[in-house]
């Protein structure tokens, strides 16, 4: 039975997956088509992009999906591009405002990035390099990452991404490294 | 019995999920070259339905949602709009019978307002940078044979939003959203006890969070 329940589910989700891609992808609209007439190396060249972490809402979703509700670092992501190379903000915060600042959760990430198709202009990869700062209760990290992402175009103008890295620096008190694994699925728009 | 339960449950649900694939998918196939008119109507009623959707599609028991059930929008122009949010739940609880004569009460609110400056994405996808001014009430009370406890906590605050809308049609409209939002509680605990009389603690605290889009809203425009 729970074979089965597996390749249900497992089709349930690609089917769903194929329908978002297919609502999305016939909408390459006169919004769109409008958006795209300048002269520019990439669609995304000179464009602001903004992306939500939407991996707990999803997870809602996703049937037969056991897991619990994660905490995620990493809540806001805004990219500002020029023609080819963008500036990165990858942000996420919960602190307590009282007489001693102690943040449940923080995490600062400034740096560039860089975005390539992978293929037919559906999978793209993004890599590049950020400083950052994060932290909870217990520890810190003050560092720098290489960070890897893929993204899947659902629209010109809409993709579902999630990223991965390498991040090294001073973990509270050492120096260290750690590979950062992707768990976060990030909404993003352009515009 | 339980299992033939777990299987029907199971079935239903898969049931449901390629009864929505199928409606998305035939409207993908027909409707390629209609899109909805966003601008068509002004007023927008939505409701909370994260928990609905999600007991629907997944077996996971996580509630993940926000306080404001009710959401109304009014859009003034293309690119600007209003909306408000309200929340309430109100409980009592009287256990006679148990012979402690315990009666226990919540009553909380949570309300809302902001303003919405609409950026089109494509003819369906809209993404809204929002400002949004909140307030929140929560009060705890139980008492027991003449010892009463009473725990209250006032919240204001409010900051910016993120909002990602999806236009299904003329008339229906998904939104959900990211929230930054800081915020100042201020709390009292009331505590009577017939024999030493009566203890007030108060306490402040402030909070800035940024909060991940945990709700899935179902709008109809009118």
């Amino acid at each position: 039975m729970m074979k089965m329940k597996f390749k249900v589910s497992f089709w349930i989700v690609a089917m769903l997956l194929f329908c978002a891609q297919r609502n999305f992808a016939q909408a390459v609209d006169t919004l769109t088509q409008k958006q795209q007439s300048q002269d520019l190396p990439y669609p995304w060249s000179k464009k602001k992009e903004v992306a939500l972490n939407v991996t707990n809402l999803a997870k809602l979703f996703v049937p037969l999906n056991f897991s619990n509700v994660t905490n995620q670092d990493v809540i806001l992501k805004t990219k500002w591009y020029f023609k080819k190379v963008a500036l990165r903000i990858d942000f996420g915060a919960d602190l307590d405002l009282n007489d001693e600042l102690s943040p449940d959760g923080f995490y600062l990430a400034i740096g560039y990035e860089r975005r390539r198709a992978i293929y037919k202009d559906k999978w793209f990869y993004t890599t590049g390099w950020s400083g950052v700062i994060t932290g909870n209760e217990n520890d810190g990290v003050i560092g720098v990452l290489k960070h890897f992402g893929m993204e899947y175009n659902l629209h010109p103008s809409v993709t579902l991404g999630t990223d991965t890295g390498l991040l090294f620096g001073v973990f509270t008190d050492d120096f260290n490294l750690k590979l950062v694994s992707p768990t976060s699925l990030f909404l993003q728009m352009r515009f | 019995m339980l299992n033939q339960n777990s299987q029907g449950i199971f079935f239903m649900r898969i049931g449901i999920v390629l009864v929505v694939f199928w409606s998305f998918y035939t409207k993908g196939n027909g409707q390629s070259e209609t899109s909805p008119n966003q601008n068509k109507f002004k007023h927008e009623i939505a409701l909370n339905a994260t928990n609905l959707l999600s007991n629907l599609f997944s077996l996971s028991n996580d509630n993940l949602s926000t306080p404001y059930t009710f959401v109304y929008r009014h859009r003034f122009t293309e690119k600007f709009g209003i909306h408000f949010g309200l929340g309430a739940d109100l409980t009592r609880e009287e256990d006679v019978l148990g012979g402690s004569n315990l009666v226990a009460k919540t009553v909380l609110y949570d309300a809302r307002f902001g303003i919405d400056k609409i950026i089109p994405i494509t003819n369906k996808l809209n993404f809204i940078v929002g400002l949004d001014a909140i307030a929140g009430n929560v009060k705890n009370s139980s008492s027991s044979t003449g010892f009463d406890l009473t725990t209250s906590s006032f919240k204001l605050g409010g900051g910016p939003a993120i909002r990602i809308q999806y236009h299904l049609n003329d008339r229906v409209v998904f939104m959900t959203e990211g929230l930054f939002y800081f915020i100042r509680t201020k709390g009292q605990r009331e505590e009577i006890d017939p024999n030493t009389g009566i203890a007030l603690f108060t306490n402040t605290s402030h909070r800035f969070t940024i909060a991940e889009p945990k709700a899935l809203f179902i709008g109809f425009k009118f």
